[in-house]
This record gives structure tokens, C-alpha cells and sequence, in this order.
């Protein structure tokens, strides 16, 4: 799931991910992606701080709350610390600071994914 | 004259026919009396003889009775006084025939009478012979023969004869003599009677001619006095009336001192004797010409002055008497045709539009020339049809007879004013000569108008027109009269042409219009009061011309009595004073405005309140302007806005309450009308339309109350503005040049007085300070007598030594040994100067007191010399000023500090705005700035061959980071966050950085030197990264600095009095602008081509966050170093471990 009101870089993000063979589920605010988060499953959420109706953090603590489990990469553009703080007590995975690397998210992803996997395996 | 003489001619004949009959009648009297005279002699002399017969009669009675006794006594003496009486008859018979000599019938009974005595004598004779020759009886015999008594009887009877002769003759002549003395009487009485009627008659005739002659004379007195006035003021000329005999009777007017001449020396002089002998031979045939009954004039030039001179014929009772001479100054005549000039246009409509008449021109020939005016309705013809034609041919025979004579007489320079009916209606006609400048008549002019209503006036004034107002009629200034109740009824033709208005016009109070407005009531007051006082007054006022202009006037009125000397009513004399008045008015304007000045300089002066003196001024210029408003208003240098007083001027009318309601709420900015262009320009403003500007902040008060003109003037002290003042009317008025100019020197004056108020306000304040501080400082005073040396302290000033005034007796050495040693030295100077130029001194110094506490002193000393100027001894004060240094010291190191608390206030201030700005742009920037980035490195993932492309791609993704860091450290410099400090070691901060830059040092040629002169390691409170940070972007701009090579010191050292870390970095590169030291930390300052302009900056934060200081200074061409200080927090021992903590 990417949830990203810039439709560029929701595109960027949605190639990366495709690319690695993973479908991908678009949304540009907080709630539709809310909604949608409660009728399916995701293994990885990205999810950008700033969005419409909510804050990334708002959204981040809901889907918390509906699926514990599963992986959620912020990005913003704001490198606020204490943003970050905040989000990491919401169980985010990792916070990237806009512009990113590409190398960097990629591995975050694939950290992600082995993770989320591992967990699977290790429920099931 | 004439009268008098006939009079006298009268009273002369009647005297002498008087004295004629007088004369005769006393001529008869006296010969009446003679013929009495005369008779009564005769009645006398008749009475005489009588008496005288009587006494013959007896005589001869006697004879008788002698003869008789002789016969009987024969006595001889019988017979002697026979013969005695006998010769006493002859005697008396002799005598009385003499007396009745001229009597023939009495001398005729006179001899019979004596022949019967002498008969009767000789009787006797005869008896004495007898007796004496025959004895005494022949004698008796003889005598009884005789008829003796019948003799006697004889001569008895003639005597009686006789007497009764005499006495018919005596009853006739006392008859006629009683006739005759009764005419006398009678004549007498007559003649009395005639005298004494004659002389009443004349005596009542004198009288009454006397009492006429003075009324007359009274009445032509009045006149004349009147008559003196008008011509005494009139302008520019004199007027001279003379008589028959060629004498000055009048001669008056303002030239007359032009011509060098003084009116009552003048006056019944001949006129011969007065003027020069060749302008009395040029002007002479004129004089002649007027008592000729001819009107003429003549322009004769006089020293420099030109004059114009007109001859008329005095006439009285129709006969001509002598003559007026109306002498003019032309020498200004240009003025008057230039004046002449601009109304002609006036003229023209005139002409065009005259109302219910005609103007016409026409020449000698009585020819038309030209005709203008409504000329159809009253003669029946169109211009064309009569332009051009003669007199002769248009109007009817028998009228052109009757006014040819007139219109000729134009040209012998005439005016002539007539009516005229002509076809049922009533003209008015005047008929003036057109001249040129040289007075040639050029054509005639003729005005009719249709007068048939106005014939009414006409009449009535005609009735009331007699010698004077004929003569006013032509004179040269305007003339009006009133009757008796003051209505004016009379205007003469000057007037009217001034005016140019009808007869009709004015009557009725029709005059009232032209006044000025501004003089109306003041000219009805005065002549109302004038009217009824019935005094005579001279006032000026403006008065509308014919062209629309207010023209200065000055009128003078005089009462007039009729000749029973009952007052009938005023005669006013105007003339047109404008020339003057402009310069007197100005000179009038100066003065007033002069006086304004010198009330407000002196109320400036005087005033100890500028709250009084301000309403003192606003009122004086109120009332000089006459404007109804008035106001001041304070300037508030803070809101930089003027705030309304409550001071206006104190006159302010009622109905202006609201308005000053609305002005007191408001406040007024620059430009906001006249009051905020006056704040703006700080000049006074002068706006004729207030209206007109739009930014007038009381628009809907001045529409309300109408009010035109405005002007306000600031009130500067030290050409600041303090105060405003302004002033409306209801009037629109032209800018006053002039005030302005005063207004000006009054603002001055008040804004003078102002600042002196507020100095004066000072003054009082720091005396009453000083007064306080004296009461509150310890001040002790002390005296030194340079004689024996001696020194004699106050109490204060013991306790300030701190010496025990009970213990111990001060000494000048003992002074000198309080003194603070560096002290003693220039003290000396100072009292060595002193008493050697007599100069008093002052100084602040040093004292160790003597139990060792240092104080500081403020010293005065007074000089004192005997008479001969020799010092006797200094007096002075000290003051312990010690609290007061340390206070001033420290108010001063708070002041610097508030300073730069307020400084870095001001820079955070901006920095949390920049740092709110920049959050957010650092986010809209940052998001772009991933979508290229990825982008790229998408791109850069796919096309991993094509070398081109990845190094454009590179570039790409490079520059996103460089934005990205901009972006980083302008975040970081507008919201620094919170850096954490820990205990560190700088030496190591050093060492890494200066690792870090050594490759670039190689690089750039510069030779780097760690000098480190701390004598063992101090702890300070440090973040190593951020600090290494500050550190690398300062040795960075060092090394930026010196492209060309140099060398570079880090100098680390121990301030112990501070207890600072010192690190200087210096460098031998271009050095900083003296102007751009200050700038080097503010943010975007950059003088590098690729800088941020914000690494200083941060720099400096970072430092300062340390507790650190930081200096810069740097000279060009030289080098910089800038120098960091930080406080060390302990004293690390030489073993390392820090005191506190343990």
C-alpha cells in the first residue's frame, strides 16, 4: 500500500515496488487508504507524513491499531526529529527524510518484506 | 448790495426831506416870533404911553390944584410947583409926543391934548399975573370968569380919548399876538409829530432790513460753509469763485497747496495780485468770458503739473455776479483713460442694451451717425432706415425748430439735458460733446429715455434744485442729499456716472446695494447717529463702481439748514480715494499686523503658560482675521499624529460647538487637510477651498457649516513640530501674503517661548534633583587658610575619611597622607595652579581611607583673595561620589548589556520568522527535489550502459543533495535545535578538524600551525560534532580566503582572569571590510560566488550555544583572525579529573 498525495512520487514508489514483483495498492489520502486498509491485507505500507484529512502519523497509529503487525516506511519531507520520535513510538519500521536514495529505500523494503515473511512463517 | 444802497438811498432822502420841512417850519416860527416881538414891544410902548397920559393927566391935575392953592394961600411955594409942574408937563408932553411920534392920529391927539393944557397953562399964567398985579380978587373975579373946569373936563375927556385909543389899539394887537403864537404852536407840533414818525419809520425799516439781511446772511453762510467743506476736500484741484471786480471771494481745494498758495490769503484779494502776472494775462480773457455768461476751459501747464482749468458764470438772481473756477490736477489723467479704457467694453453693452431709449451719434450738420438702443418702439424707425440722416428730414418741422438750438449747443461744448414729448411719450434727453484727449469736439452724443414714468421723480427733483445744487450738478464729484428725515433724494451726476446707475435706481434706498456689504451697517450707524445729532461726518467705505469693482470712498456729510434755519436735511460729498486707500489701507494692514507681532512677542515673553499664551495668540489672530475659528492642536510624536487641544480661540460662536465636538474625538496624519499638510511640509498652509481637499478629515463639519478658507501654521521647537495652529471662515479670502510672513515670526516667537518653558521645566527639575542628591549624598565642606596653614573639616567630611573628629584634628599633611598614592601628585598641580592664577578647581580623585577602604571623591575648591588680591585661603566641598561611580559603572554595563540582549532579540526575533518561512519551504522544495532524485535513479537503475546518461543522471541526483543541504542548513540556522552539551576536551575537537583540512592546505600552498599554549587540558561544555562543525566552516573560510597560499594558526590559550579557553584562528588571507565585520553573521551575507551566506552564521549559533564568544578582526590585505572564547566549566587538575566532581 503507498499512500502519497504526490502523484509523482506515487508513481516513483509504485514502480519500485511493482519492479520487485509485489502488487502494489495506490491511494492519495489518509482515509480512503484507512478504509481500504481495513477491507484487505498489506504487508508493506508507505506512507508520506504530510496528507490530506490526516496526518501520516494519525494514519500510521490506525493502521497500528487494526494490524500490529504490519510494515509501515514514512517519508517526509520535514527530517523533524521529533516527528520521528513520534513515529517510531507508533511502531514505524524507518522514517526516510525526502529526497531519499534510492538505494536506501530499496533496502528498507527488502527489510521489510524479509521481515513481514520471516513473521509469517514464523505465525504459520 | 443793491438792496442796501436803495435802502440807505431811502433812508437818506427821507432824513434830509425831514430836515427841509423842520427847517421851514422853524424859519416860520422864528419869524412868527419876531412880528410877537415886535407887537409886544408896540403893546408895551402902548402900554408905556398910556401910563405916561396918566401921568400928564395928573401933572396937569397938579397944575390945576397949584394954581388953585396959590389963589387961595397965595403961597409963592404953590406958585413954584405950579411953575415946576407946568414945566414937567412940557417935559412929559414932549416925551410922549416922541413916543407916539410914528403915531400920527395919537401925536395928532397928542397936540390937541397939549393945546388944551397949554390953553388951560396960559389960564393960569393969567390968573397969576393978575394976582400979582391986581391982587387976589381980580384973580379969583378972573378965574371965576373964566371956564376953568371946563377945561379940566376937556383935557379929561382927550386924556380918556386918548387912552381908549390906546387901549382898542392894545386889544387888537394882543388879539393877533395870541393868533399868531397859536400857529407857531401848532407848526411846531406838526413838525415834531412829522420828525419823530419819519425817524420810527426808518428806524422800523433799518430794523427790519437788519433782521433780514442776517437771515440771508446766515442762511448763504451755512451755504458757504457747506459749500467750503465739498470744495475744501475736493481731490486733485481747488475751487475758486470770484466777482465781478475780478476778486478771489472763494479759493480752496486740495491743490491749492500745489500751487504754493494759502487759502485765506488768497480771499478777497484780487486775483491779479495773486497769480503770477503771466498766467493772470493767459488766463484773464477766461475770467472775462465767464462774467460774460460763457462757460470754458483750459488746460495750462503749472511748474510740472498739468491743470485743467473751467471757467463758469456765477449767477445769482439771474444776473451774473462773477464766476466759479474748478481747477484740476490731470497730470494723473492717463490713469483715469487707462481706467477709461477697460470700461469701454463696459460701455458698449450699455449702449447696446440701454434700456427704454436710445444713444445716438451725430455731427455738426445734426446729422445721425450712428444709433443704437431700442430706438423702433419710440421713434418708429429701424436703425438703417434714419443712420445717415438728417435731423431736418426725420422729425416733424416744429419740433426740430425747437431743439435745434440744443443740439448745437454740443458743439460750443455744452451738455445739455432736456425733455422733449414726442409721439405721446416723455423723453429724456442729454446731450454731451464727444472729445479727444485735446478736448476738440469731435460729435455730438445724445441719450434719450423713455422717462414718461419716471417723470413723476424728475419733477420732485427738479423742484428741489436751486443754485448750489445746479452747481453740484456739474461738479466734478459725486454730491447726494438727503432730506429731512435722512432718506437721500438727490444724486448728482457724477455719482450716477460713477455708478452707472439711473436716478431711479438709487432712490429709495436703492443706494444700499452698492455699498459694500462689510461697510453697509457701519455706514447707517454712523450716519443714523449723525442724522440724529444732525452733526456733520466723514467716513470711508467701499462702494460698487459702474464696472463691478468696490471702489474706496470717502464720504463726508454736512447737515443743511433752510433759510428760517431749520434743519432740511444732508449734502454729502464722495470721492473715490482708492489710490490712497490701497497704500493707506496697507500701511493700516502693517501697522495692525506689526501690532499683532509685538502682542504675541510680548505675551511670549510674559506668559509663563503656554497653555494661556497659545489661547492668548489663537485669539489675537481670530480677531485680526476676523475668522470665526480658531484652534490649536499638540503634536504626538509617537503615533506621529496631531491631537486637538481644548484651547480655541475664546470667541468661538455656538454654532460651531459640533464641530469643535468632532475635531477634540479626532486625530490628524500627514497630508490629512490643512492641519496634517502643514505636519507633512512643516511650513503654514494657506487653502482657499477647504472643500476642494479631498483628504480633509472633516469634510461633512465644513460642508455643515460652510466653511471656505483655512489656513494652519506649525509651531517648531528646534524645528520639530510641537503644536499646530489653524483657522477657518465662512469666506472664500485670497492667501494674506503678509501674515503669512507674520504668521511665521509668531510661530517663532511661541515655539521660542515654548522651548524656554521647557528648559525652564529642566532646569527646575534637575535643581530640585540636585537639591534632592545633596540632601541624599554626603557632602562635606572644608576651608584651608594658606597662611598658617591650617585646615579646618566639616563633620561629613571627617566621617567621610573615616577619621574620628572627637580624636583627631585634620592637617594638611594628614590630608595628603589620606590621599591615594597616584593621587598626591596631581592634587599638587591643581592647588599649585589654582593659587597662582586665583582659578577655582575641581576634580574627582582617590582617598584610601584609614581603615584602608579606597573611595572616590569629588573635589571643589573656591578661591579667596584679600583687597589687595592676595589668596587668603581656599574653600571647597567634597562629596564621597564612590556609590555613585560603582552605580554609574554598573547602569552602564547593564545599559551594554540591555543593548545586546536587545540586538539578539531582534535577531532571533527574525530568525523564528525566517525559520517559520523556511520549515515550510524546505517541505514544498523537498518533495520536487525526491521526484527528481528517484526519478533520476530509476532512470540511472534501467540504463546502466548508456555512460551519458548516467553522468548527466549524476549531476542530477548531485545537485538534488547540494539543494537538499542548502535547504538542511537554512533549517538548521531558523530553528537550531537544541544542542546537547557534554563535558569534552577541545584539543580533540581541534585535532579532527585540523586533520580534516590539512589535504586542502597542501593543496592551496597554506602553511597550517597548530599552536597550543594551554598548560594542561580544561573541560569545557561542548556537542564535539557541532562545535567540529563551527570550527571546519571557519578554518574553511580561512583557507577560501587565501587562494594564492599563506599560512594559518590555530592558537589555543588560557585567559585566567576570565577563566576562558581561548582559540584564535588566524590567517594571512584578504581580510574583511571594516563595513562588513558587523555582517559577516547575518544570514545570506555571503561575498563567495557559491555561498549560502548562512555558514557564518550558523557558525556563531554554535559558539554561542557553547556559552562562547566570538570576535572577529580583520584588516585588509593583512589577515583576519577571529577568536572564540569559552568558559571553562572546572580547572582540570594535571591528573585529569575534574574538581567538581567529586
Amino acid at each position: 500500500m503507498i499512500v502519497e498525495d504526490d502523484k509523482d512520487m506515487n508513481k516513483i514508489l509504485s514502480e519500485i515496488i511493482s519492479e520487485k514483483g509485489f502488487s502494489v495498492s495506490n491511494f492519495h489520502d489518509g482515509n480512503t487508504a484507512l478504509q481500504q486498509f481495513k477491507k484487505s491485507l498489506f504487508s508493506l505500507v508507505i506512507l508520506d507524513y504530510n496528507l490530506p484529512n490526516m496526518t501520516g502519523l494519525e494514519l500510521l497509529e490506525s493502521i497500528k491499531s487494526i494490524d500490529p503487525a504490519v510494515k509501515v516506511l514514512m517519508i517526509s519531507a520535514h527530517g523533524d526529529n521529533r516527528l520521528k520520535d513520534k513515529a517510531r513510538e507508533f511502531g514505524v519500521k524507518d522514517f526516510i527524510d525526502k529526497p531519499f536514495d534510492l538505494k536506501e529505500l530499496n533496502i528498507l523494503i527488502d527489510e521489510c518484506v524479509t521481515e513481514r515473511n520471516s513473521n509469517d512463517h514464523f505465525q504459520n | 448790495m443793491n438792496e442796501n444802497k436803495r435802502l440807505k438811498r431811502k433812508i437818506a432822502l427821507g432824513f434830509i426831506a425831514a430836515l427841509i420841512i423842520s427847517i421851514f417850519i422853524s424859519f416860520l416860527s422864528y419869524v412868527n416870533l419876531i412880528e410877537q416881538n415886535k407887537i409886544n414891544r408896540e403893546i408895551e410902548r402902548t402900554h408905556y404911553s398910556t401910563r405916561q397920559i396918566e401921568n400928564i393927566l395928573m401933572t396937569v391935575q397938579s397944575i390945576v390944584a397949584n394954581q388953585r392953592s396959590f389963589i387961595i394961600s397965595g403961597n409963592e411955594s404953590s406958585l413954584n410947583s405950579l411953575n415946576e409942574n407946568i414945566e414937567k408937563y412940557r417935559r412929559e408932553i414932549r416925551e410922549y409926543k416922541v413916543l407916539v411920534g410914528h403915531d400920527e392920529r395919537k401925536l395928532l391927539m397928542a397936540h390937541e391934548f397939549d393945546i388944551l393944557v397949554e390953553e388951560r397953562i396960559n389960564l393960569s399964567n393969567n390968573v397969576v399975573e393978575i394976582y400979582h398985579t391986581t391982587g387976589r380978587d381980580s384973580a379969583v373975579n378972573y378965574l371965576l370968569s373964566i371956564n376953568g373946569p371946563e377945561m379940566v373936563v376937556l383935557i379929561n375927556n382927550k386924556a380918556k380919548e386918548i387912552r381908549d385909543e390906546t387901549d382898542e389899539l392894545l386889544m387888537h394887537k394882543s388879539k393877533t399876538e395870541k393868533e399868531r403864537s397859536d400857529y407857531t404852536r401848532l407848526a411846531i407840533l406838526l413838525s415834531s409829530v412829522l420828525i419823530l414818525s419819519f425817524i420810527i419809520i426808518a428806524l422800523v425799516i433799518i430794523y427790519r432790513d437788519i433782521n433780514i439781511r442776517s437771515k440771508i446772511e446766515d442762511a448763504l453762510k451755512q451755504k458757504e460753509k457747506l459749500f467750503r467743506t465739498v470744495i475744501h476736500n475736493f481731490p486733485e484741484g481747488s475751487i475758486s469763485v470770484f466777482d465781478k471786480k475780478l476778486r478771489y471771494l472763494i479759493y480752496d481745494g486740495s491743490a491749492i497747496k500745489e500751487l504754493g498758495l494759502i487759502s485765506d490769503q488768497i480771499e478777497n484779494k484780487k486775483i491779479k495780485s495773486i497769480l503770477p502776472e503771466e498766467l493772470y494775462s493767459t488766463l484773464h480773457p477766461f475770467f472775462i468770458d465767464a462774467l460774460n455768461g460763457n462757460k470754458n476751459s483750459i488746460e495750462i501747464n503749472y511748474g510740472d503739473k498739468t491743470f485743467f482749468m473751467t471757467f463758469l458764470p456765477l449767477e445769482i438772481d439771474r444776473k451774473i455776479e462773477g464766476g466759479i473756477v474748478i481747477t484740476q490736477n490731470i497730470t494723473k489723467r492717463k490713469i483715469a483713460e487707462d481706467e477709461l479704457k477697460n470700461s469701454e467694453a463696459f460701455y458698449r453693452a450699455i449702449t447696446e442694451n440701454f434700456p427704454n431709449g436710445t444713444i445716438s451719434i451725430f455731427n455738426e450738420e445734426l446729422k445721425l451717425l450712428k444709433v443704437n438702443g431700442m430706438l423702433n418702439e419710440a421713434f418708429g424707425y429701424s436703425k438703417e432706415e434714419i443712420e445717415g440722416k438728417l435731423f431736418k428730414d426725420i422729425l416733424p418741422d416744429h419740433i426740430f425748430e425747437s431743439i435745434k438750438d440744443k443740439y448745437l449747443n454740443v458743439f460750443k461744448g455744452e451738455s445739455v439735458i432736456f425733455d422733449q414729448k414726442y409721439n405721446g411719450r416723455h423723453f429724456f434727453i442729454v446731450l454731451v460733446p464727444m472729445m479727444n484727449e485735446r478736448g476738440e469736439i469731435l460729435n455730438g452724443m445724445s441719450i434719450s429715455q423713455d422717462v414718461t414714468k419716471l417723470k413723476e421723480y424728475e419733477e420732485k427733483i427738479i423742484q428741489s434744485r436751486d443754485f448750489y445744487l445746479t452747481l453740484f450738478e456739474e461738479f466734478p464729484s459725486m454730491i447726494w442729499q438727503s432730506d429731512v428725515t435722512g432718506k437721500l433724494n438727490y444724486f448728482n451726476k457724477t455719482w450716477l456716472e460713477f455708478t452707472g446707475r439711473t436716478l431711479e435706481d438709487e432712490l429709495d434706498n436703492g443706494w444700499k446695494d452698492i455699498i459694500h456689504p462689510d461697510d453697509l451697517y457701519r455706514f447707517t450707524d454712523i450716519y443714523g447717529s449723525s442724522l440724529d445729532k444732525k452733526t456733520p461726518f466723514t467716513m470711508e467705505h467701499r462702494m460698487k463702481r459702474h464696472d463691478g469693482n468696490y471702489r474706496w470712498i470717502r464720504n463726508h456729510g454736512s447737515p443743511y439748514f433752510n433759510m428760517e434755519g431749520n434743519f432740511s436735511g444732508f449734502i454729502g460729498s464722495c470721492y473715490d480715494i482708492t489710490a490712497s486707500k490701497n497704500a493707506e489701507y496697507k500701511q493700516e494692514r502693517g501697522r495692525q499686523l506689526t501690532t499683532l507681532l509685538q502682542n504675541i512677542s510680548t505675551a511670549a515673553n510674559e506668559y509663563e503658560n503656554i497653555e494661556k499664551l497659545t489661547q492668548y495668540s489663537i485669539d489675537r489672530v481670530s480677531e485680526f482675521m476676523k475668522w470665526e475659528i480658531g484652534h490649536l492642536l499638540w503634536f504626538d510624536p509617537i503615533a506621529n499624529e496631531l491631537v486637538s487641544s481644548n484651547i480655541w480661540n475664546s470667541n468661538l460662536p455656538k454654532k460651531y460647538n459640533k464641530f469643535r465636538e468632532v475635531t477634540e474625538t479626532l486625530t490628524y496624519k500627514e497630508n490629512q487637510g490643512v492641519i496634517g499638510k502643514v505636519l507633512k511640509t512643516k511650513r503654514h498652509i494657506w487653502m482657499t477651498d477647504i472643500a476642494k481637499d479631498q483628504e480633509f478629515v472633516r469634510k461633512n463639519e465644513i460642508k455643515e457649516l460652510d466653511l471656505k478658507t483655512g489656513f494652519a501654521f506649525p509651531i517648531k521647537v528646534k524645528n520639530e513640530i510641537v503644536s499646530v495652529m489653524e483657522f477657518y471662515t465662512q469666506t472664500f479670502v485670497e492667501e494674506d501674503k503678509e501674515l503669512m510672513k507674520i504668521v511665521d515670526s509668531v510661530s517663532a516667537q511661541i515655539g521660542r517661548a515654548i522651548e524656554r518653558q521647557w528648559a525652564q521645566d529642566a532646569l527646575r527639575e534637575s535643581e530640585e534633583k540636585l537639591e534632592k542628591a545633596q540632601m541624599i549624598a554626603h557632602i562635606g565642606n572644608w576651608i584651608w587658610n594658606i597662611k598658617d596653614n591650617s585646615l579646618e573639616w566639616s563633620d561629613e567630611l571627617y566621617r567621610i575619611y573615616g577619621l574620628d573628629h572627637e580624636k583627631e584634628k585634620i592637617t594638611f599633611d594628614k590630608f595628603v597622607s589620606l590621599l591615594h598614592p597616584d593621587e598626591v601628585e596631581p592634587i599638587n598641580k591643581i592647588i599649585e595652579n589654582s593659587l597662582e592664577n586665583k582659578k577655582n578647581f575641581e576634580f574627582d580623585h582617590r582617598i584610601i581611607r584609614s581603615d584602608g577602604v579606597e573611595r572616590i571623591l569629588h573635589g571643589q575648591g573656591e578661591v579667596i583673595s584679600d583687597e589687595k588680591g592676595n589668596v587668603t585661603s581656599i574653600v571647597g566641598t567634597g562629596q564621597d561620589i564612590t556609590e555613585m561611580k560603582i552605580a554609574e559603572n554598573k547602569l552602564r554595563e547593564a545599559n551594554k548589556k540591555l543593548q545586546e540582549a536587545q540586538k539578539e532579540l531582534i535577531q532571533s526575533e527574525k530568525l523564528a520568522a525566517l525559520g517559520r518561512i523556511s520549515s515550510n519551504m524546505a517541505h514544498e522544495i523537498r518533495n520536487p527535489l525526491a521526484n527528481i532524485r528517484a526519478s533520476s535513479q530509476l532512470l540511472l537503475a534501467k540504463y546502466k550502459e548508456d555512460n551519458i546518461l548516467k553522468s548527466y543522471l549524476d549531476i542530477i541526483i548531485r545537485n538534488t543533495e547540494t539543494a537538499n543541504r542548502i535547504i538542511r542548513e537554512l533549517l538548521d540556522f531558523a530553528s537550531p535545535r537544541e544542542i546537547k552539551l557534554k563535558k569534552g576536551n577541545i584539543n580533540k575537537v581541534i585535532d579532527s578538524v585540523t586533520k580534516l583540512v590539512e589535504p586542502r592546505c597542501q593543496q592551496n600552498n597554506i602553511k597550517l600551525m597548530i599552536d597550543n599554549r594551554l598548560d594542561k587540558e580544561y573541560e569545557l561544555l561542548m556537542n564535539e560534532k557541532k562545535l567540529e562543525e563551527a570550527l571546519l566552516n571557519f578554518i574553511s573560510n580561512s583557507i577560501e580566503a587565501m587562494p594564492e597560499g599563506g599560512s594559518l594558526v590555530v592558537v589555543m590559550k588560557y585567559d585566567e582572569y576570565n577563566e576562558e579557553v581561548v582559540v584564535n584562528i588566524e590567517d594571512t588571507g584578504y581580510g574583511i571590510p571594516q563595513e562588513n565585520l558587523d555582517k559577516v553573521f547575518e544570514p545570506f551575507f555571503t561575498t563567495k560566488d557559491h555561498g549560502t551566506g548562512l555558514g557564518m552564521g550558523l557558525s556563531h549559533q554554535i559558539i554561542k550555544s557553547h556559552n562562547g564568544k566570538l570576535n572577529i578582526n580583520s584588516e585588509i590585505g593583512v589577515g583576519t583572525t577571529i577568536e572564540i572564547k569559552f568558559p571553562v566549566i572546572t580547572k582540570t587538575k594535571s591528573n585529569g579529573k575534574a574538581d567538581n566532581d567529586s
